[in-house]
C-alpha cells in the first residue's frame, strides 16, 4: 500500500515540478546541439547514417536480406528505431546524476527527476523518428492500420523499462563510474544479441529462449509486429507477461536501490 | 517540538571517511570481512543547539570548522551519519554563489526555475515577479543569459528570489559578501522584516561586525564542535580574540562588572560639583578589572583602571562629549617588555569601534619596561562628540610594534562611559559620531 502511496506521490511531485522538467530538458537539448552548426539535425543524421550503413552492408554487401518476404528497410528501420530508443535511453540516464550534480549538491531537489529528465530528452527525439519511422514503411506501402494504435502501449513499456533501469544504474554510477563503461559494453552486446538486423523467426530450442528472455525484444519486436506484419500485443500472452514481470522488477528495484542510496549522492559527488 | 522552536538540532554528526585511495573504498565495500580501510572525519561531531522562533543566528568559525556542513544538512542536501535535526517550515537556502540557476538560462527564466525548485508554482511566481526584478535591479541583463552575470549580479537575482518566496527560515552561506554595500545594507533590511514576521535568519560569514549587528545568536563552530553558543556580542568578542591571536578568551564575571559600573556612576554623582582639585596619584579610585573577559600571554598583567575628567579628581561616569579624559592603568610587570605599547578602544553598544588610540599608532614610545615591578600607564584623550548611548573602553598592553606583537593582556570593555547629551543631535539613533559646531555650515546661495 505504501509503494502505491510512493508512487502516486511520484506522480503528482513529476506534475508539479513539470516546469523544471521542462527547462531541464530544453537545457539538455541546448547542451548538446545548440553550439553546432546543424543544431537538432545531428539528433537525426547520425542514426539515420547507422541504418543506411547496415542497410548497405546487409542487403548489397552481403546480399541477402530478400528472404524475409518483406522489403528489407522498412522491416530493420521498424526495429532499428525503437532499439535507438533503449540503446540511447540507457546510456543516458546512467550518467544523470553525475550531470546534473549542481542540482544534487547544492540545494534540496527530489533527485528522483533527474533520470527522467534524460528519459524525456531522449523520448523527445524519438517521436520525431518515429515520424521518420512512418515515412518510410508508408514510402514501402506499408499504410496505417488499426496495429498502429498500440505503438502507446509500446512506447509505455519501454518508458518503465527504461526508469527501472535508469534509477539503478545512475544510482550506481555515482560511486563506480566504470558502469558508464560497461552500459556501452551491453548496448553493443544487446544490439547484435537481439534480433534487430536479423529475424528471429524459425529459431527453436534453448536459441529461441534466448531471444525470448531479452526484454529488450519484446519492445522491437512489437514494434516490427506493429508496423510489418499486423499482430496484437496480445496474441503473445506468456511473452507479455514475462515482459512486465521483468519490467516491473527493474523499476521496483531500482527505486529500492535509488532511495537507499539516496543519501550518499551529495557526499559522494 | 515546541511551536516556538524553529529548529532544534540534538547531537548531530557528520563523518567523511578518508579514503587514501580510490581503490580502497573499492576494497572495503567488497571486503568479505568489513575490514575498514579508512579514517573517519569528523565534520560536525555531536552538535546541539535550539534556536527560537524570530531569532537570527550568526555562525562563525574558521575555515573547515563544519560551518557548511551544519547548514547542507539543515537545507536536506546532506544527510547527518548520526543526530537528529527538525526544522519548523519552508527553508530557503542560498549555500553557494549562483547554486540553483542555469547559466544557459535569462535572469528572468532562472527566476522561474529557481522559484520552481524552490516549491512554488508559475502562478506565485508571477504574482511576485515584479517585486523579485525591482529588488534584484540589475537593469536589462534580467533578459541576458546568467552567463554573462558578474558574480555580484548572480547574488543579487539569487537572493532576490529566495528573500521573496516567504521562507520560515532564510539560510545564507556567505553570499552576501560579493554584493556591494547598498545591496548590502537592502539584504539586511528585507531579513530585519523577515525576523520581525518571527521568521528566522541562519547567516554564515567572516564579517563579524555584521554578525555582531544583525545575528542576537551566535553558534562559534571548532573543529565540527560547538565552541560557544550565546548572544552574539559576547561569543563574537571571544572569537575575535582566538583568531586574531589564538588565545582563549577568559570569562569574565557578568554580574561583578555591572557592579563595577554603578558603583563608579554613584561616585561621579558625589563628586559632581564644579570644584576641580588636581588628583593626588594616591587617591584615585581604583576598579579591579581582573574579573573580566580577557586574553593575552600574561608578561604584564592589568589590575586595575581607572577614568577622570583631566586634571580633576572628578570620577567619569557620565560624559557630554568633548571633554578631555585621563584613563589610568595600574599594571604589573612580569618579564621584560622593551617595546611596550598601550591602547585604548572605545566601542559603541554594538561592538562597533569607534576609535582606538595607542602608542605605536601616534609614535609615542615608551620605555623599556624591567620585570616584577608595578606601573600606571595615564593616557589623555579628548572625548569626541558622540550619540547618546553606552559605550565601552577595551585596553591593551603589548610588546612589539603595530604590525607585529605579542598581546600579553587584552580586556574586553574594561570600563563603560554613559554618553549622555541634552542637544537634540545627540539623541539620533543609528548614527555614532556627532559634528562638531565649527565643523558644520549651511548658507543660502541666491542666485
Amino acid at each position: 500500500m505504501s509503494y502505491l502511496k510512493n508512487f502516486y506521490y511520484f506522480n503528482k511531485v513529476i506534475y508539479q515540478q513539470r516546469y523544471i522538467i521542462r527547462k531541464l530538458v530544453a537545457r539538455d537539448f541546448q547542451k548538446k546541439y545548440l553550439s553546432t552548426y546543424l543544431g537538432m539535425v545531428w539528433a537525426f543524421i547520425n542514426p539515420l547514417v547507422y541504418i543506411l550503413t547496415i542497410w548497405f552492408v546487409v542487403s548489397i554487401g552481403l546480399r541477402s536480406g530478400e528472404g524475409l518476404g518483406y522489403a528489407f528497410l522498412p522491416w530493420l528501420v521498424s526495429a532499428m528505431i525503437p532499439w535507438f530508443f533503449i540503446r540511447d535511453g540507457l546510456s543516458n540516464a546512467a550518467g544523470s546524476l553525475v550531470d546534473y550534480s549542481f542540482l544534487i549538491k547544492k540545494m534540496y531537489f527530489r533527485v528522483g527527476i533527474i533520470p527522467l529528465i534524460k528519459l524525456f530528452t531522449v523520448l523527445i527525439i524519438h517521436l520525431f523518428m518515429l515520424v521518420v519511422l512512418i515515412i518510410i514503411v508508408v514510402l514501402y506501402g506499408f499504410y496505417p492500420t488499426i496495429y498502429w494504435i498500440q505503438i502507446p502501449y509500446y512506447l509505455l513499456c519501454a518508458l518503465v523499462l527504461l526508469i527501472g533501469m535508469g534509477w539503478l544504474t545512475s544510482a550506481l554510477m555515482v560511486f563506480v563510474r566504470d558502469i558508464k563503461q560497461t552500459i556501452e559494453v551491453f548496448n553493443t552486446l544487446f544490439f547484435w544479441l537481439t534480433p534487430i538486423i536479423w529475424p528471429h523467426e524459425g529459431l527453436t530450442g534453448p536459441k529461441r529462449l534466448l531471444v525470448d528472455l531479452n526484454p529488450f525484444f519484446y519492445i522491437t519486436n512489437g514494434y516490427r509486429e506493429t508496423f510489418i506484419h499486423g499482430k496484437w500485443f496480445f496474441e503473445q500472452v506468456n511473452l507479455t507477461i514475462y515482459f512486465w514481470c521483468v519490467a516491473i522488477f527493474f523499476f521496483v528495484v531500482g527505486a529500492i536501490v535509488f532511495q537507499k542510496l539516496k543519501p550518499h549522492y551529495a557526499d559522494v559527488l | 517540538m515546541y511551536s516556538n522552536l524553529a529548529i532544534s538540532v540534538n547531537s548531530l554528526t557528520k563523518i567523511y571517511p578518508l579514503y587514501n585511495s580510490p581503490k580502497d573504498r573499492l576494497k572495503e565495500a567488497l571486503h568479505p570481512m568489513r575490514k575498514k580501510y579508512h579514517d573517519d572525519f569528523y565534520a560536525l561531531r555531536d552538535v546541539t543547539f535550539e534556536v527560537e522562533k524570530g531569532d537570527s543566528l550568526g555562525i562563525v568559525g574558521q575555515n573547515g570548522s563544519g560551518k557548511s556542513t551544519l547548514l547542507k544538512i539543515l537545507s536536506r542536501v546532506l544527510t547527518p551519519s548520526s543526530g537528529s535535526f527538525q526544522v519548523s517550515g519552508r527553508v530557503i537556502s542560498l549555500l553557494e554563489l549562483g547554486s540553483g540557476f542555469n547559466p544557459e538560462l535569462t535572469g528572468l527564466e532562472n527566476i522561474y526555475f529557481y522559484g520552481t525548485i524552490l516549491g512554488f508554482t508559475k502562478k506565485m511566481i508571477d504574482e511576485r515577479l515584479d517585486e523579485i526584478i525591482a529588488f534584484a535591479d540589475i537593469g536589462r541583463f534580467i533578459g541576458q543569459s546568467l552567463k554573462t552575470y558578474s558574480s555580484g549580479m548572480r547574488s543579487r537575482l539569487a537572493f532576490s528570489v529566495a528573500s521573496h518566496v516567504d521562507p520560515d527560515i532564510l539560510i545564507l552561506d556567505e553570499v552576501l559578501a560579493v554584493g556591494d554595500l547598498r545591496f548590502k545594507q537592502k539584504c539586511y533590511r528585507v531579513m530585519s522584516d523577515i525576523i520581525e514576521k518571527r521568521k528566522t535568519v541562519i547567516l554564515v560569514s567572516h564579517d563579524t561586525i555584521a554578525i555582531t549587528n544583525f545575528c542576537n545568536k551566535t553558534l562559534w563552530l571548532n573543529e565540527g564542535k560547538i565552541q560557544e553558543y550565546g548572544s552574539s556580542s559576547e561569543i563574537i568578542k571571544k572569537y575575535v580574540g582566538f583568531m586574531t591571536y589564538g588565545l582563549e578568551t577568559q570569562e569574565g564575571a557578568e554580574n561583578d562588572r555591572e557592579d563595577t559600573v554603578s558603583q563608579s556612576g554613584k561616585s561621579s554623582e558625589n563628586n559632581s560639583n564644579e570644584s576641580s582639585v588636581p588628583l593626588e596619584q594616591s587617591n584615585i579610585k581604583w576598579t579591579g578589572v581582573s574579573q573580566l573577559e580577557s586574553f593575552g600571554e600574561h608578561g604584564a598583567i592589568i589590575k586595575e583602571v581607572a577614568l577622570y575628567f583631566k586634571d580633576t579628581d572628578k570620577n567619569v561616569d557620565v560624559v557630554k562629549g568633548g571633554e578631555w579624559l585621563s584613563f589610568f592603568a595600574k599594571i604589573i610587570i612580569n618579564s621584560n617588555i622593551s617595546l611596550p605599547g598601550f591602547g585604548l578602544k572605545l566601542k559603541d553598544k554594538r561592538g562597533n569601534g569607534v576609535f582606538t588610540v595607542n602608542n605605536y599608532l601616534y609614535k609615542r614610545a615608551l620605555p623599556e619596561l624591567k620585570a616584577n615591578q608595578e606601573i600606571i600607564v595615564k593616557t589623555d584623550f579628548r572625548f569626541p562628540l558622540l550619540v547618546e548611548g553606552k559605550y565601552s573602553l577595551t585596553i591593551a598592553i603589548s610588546d612589539g610594534d603595530q604590525e607585529n606583537h605579542t598581546q600579553h593582556h587584552w580586556i574586553h570593555d574594561a570600563i563603560f562611559i554613559n554618553v549622555q547629551n541634552e542637544e537634540p543631535k545627540f539623541k539620533r539613533t543609528g548614527n555614532i559620531i556627532v559634528l562638531e559646531e565649527n565643523d558644520y555650515n549651511i548658507e543660502l546661495i541666491t542666485v
